[in-house]
């Protein structure tokens, strides 16, 4: 679990720097914290710490502004309940990951329209969705199939 | 006590927990969200604890991007080898005024040494010296607002210091770890800080101020020209070196449309970028004049 986040981690990084354009956005390390909710067994109140501190290095390293402590928060509590209520299987997840991101992807940007630093863009934003999905679904898939590979 | 008595107990206590647990975690995310709001307005510094953790992360990246980058480099060399008959075709062409540029450069180097010596003039705006930088992370919900580089303050790079590529503004150093830079780019949607920005039409300097990035048509707006000042289009738009952040005569774009202000009192530019945001890898920290 832990060498799959730190895999995760620097992915995003190594991705970033080898398509050296916005056309796509990986959030594998999010895409990972989700993921390891929904096959590891892991104490909500533990889960959430993680999220909490994950989301910190995660600022700390890339972004410098204290906001994914925040966001992991919310889509970790989002994760617990889909978790709890739902199915665990492949579609159900897929639909809840597009969930997930689109409402990170949309606090993002509300928390900076609010600071005055974006001005909101309903094309820029929906066109933003699309590159977050279209990449981290693939991972999301590409780590499905793996984690239930070795978990057999 | 039965058992059903039991484990009902047992899982309110385990809410109480998850609750009281959550409580905490929101208490530190609000004051979290408090510093983000500070660090954003006021270009905080970072703290010893932030940049030791920042600059070890971001050095074990780069180790492991290292055989990743080399494949990349070598794809890229392999394009460019398709293309290099062209471009050989347009470097012999700009060969042969090498040898008149090279003289011109020498000439007005002296005059302008003579010229100082007479003055007394010891600053010159457009001389600077500067340090080359890789970048190494850039995150892709600041794809437009930031990018991080691999010197800290160690190679004495300081806060606002200019960053260039390939020649071209490209935005400021907004936190500075020991071994790390953050650089806050010019495509961010509001700039902080206006620019101002200079364009030669006709041998005359005409001065205005580089207000924002419209992110839309992915143009530099430009305020404050006078309505009656005919500005053709492709004319440089380059720093006028009359504040502190930035040296005279970087360039920043060219123009592509101007229209008038609401009020018909001023000239507004759109000037295109001249350089493409999506692909920075290497970039230049300006340090400071070079006499």
């Amino acid at each position: 679990m832990i060498v799959y986040l730190i895999i995760s981690f620097f992915l995003e990084n190594i991705i970033g720097l080898l398509f050296n354009n916005s056309n796509i956005m990986p959030l594998f390390f999010l895409v990972a914290s989700v993921i390891i909710y929904q096959h590891y067994k892991v104490d909500d109140d533990k889960y959430l710490l993680f999220l909490f501190f994950a989301g910190i290095f995660y600022d700390i390293v890339y972004t410098n502004i204290y906001i994914d402590s925040f966001l992991y928060i919310v889509i970790g509590i989002i994760n617990i309940i889909y978790v709890k209520n739902f199915n665990n299987n492949l579609g159900f997840n897929i639909l809840f990951l597009i969930l997930s991101l689109f409402i990170y992807e949309l606090l993002y940007y509300l928390f900076f329209i609010l600071l005055g630093l974006n001005n909101f863009n309903a094309v820029i934003f929906i066109i933003n969705i699309i590159k977050i999905l279209i990449p981290n679904i693939i991972y999301y898939l590409i780590s499905f199939g793996i984690l239930k590979k070795i978990r057999r | 006590m039965n058992m059903g008595g039991f484990m009902h107990n047992k899982s309110r206590k385990n809410d109480s927990n998850f609750k009281y647990i959550l409580l905490i975690i929101l208490f530190f995310v609000a004051i979290l969200l408090c510093i983000t709001v500070y660090s954003i307005k006021n270009n905080r510094k970072l703290t010893f604890i932030e940049s030791a953790i920042k600059d070890t992360t971001l050095y074990i990246g780069k180790i492991i991007y290292t055989p990743f980058g080399f494949i990349k480099e070598k794809v890229i060399d392999f394009k460019e080898l398709i293309d290099i008959k062209d471009k050989y075709e347009d470097l012999k062409k700009e060969q042969d005024k090498t040898a008149y540029y090279k003289e011109e450069i020498l000439t007005l180097r002296k005059e302008l040494n003579e010229l100082k010596k007479i003055t007394g003039i010891d600053d010159i705006l457009s001389l600077y010296t500067y340090k080359n930088a890789t970048v190494i992370s850039r995150n892709y919900d600041s794809w437009y607002n930031s990018l991080t580089i691999n010197l800290g303050s160690k190679s004495g790079i300081e806060l606002g210091d200019a960053v260039i590529n390939n020649g071209v503004l490209i935005g400021t150093i907004s936190h500075v770890s020991n071994f790390t830079s953050n650089v806050k780019l010019l495509s961010t949607d509001t700039l902080d800080n206006k620019i101002s920005v200079e364009l030669v039409v006709n041998d005359n300097s005409i001065y205005g101020l580089l207000t924002r990035y419209d992110n839309n048509e992915s143009v530099y707006i430009i305020e404050g020209i006078n309505e009656n000042i005919e500005i053709p289009n492709d004319t440089i738009v380059k720093t006028s070196g009359l504040t502190d952040k930035y040296p005279k005569g970087i360039i920043i774009g060219y123009v592509i449309d101007n229209t008038k202000d609401s009020f018909d009192l001023t000239k507004i530019l759109k000037v295109k970028p001249a350089t493409n945001f999506n692909e920075i890898n290497y970039v230049s920290i300006i340090m400071g004049d070079d006499l």
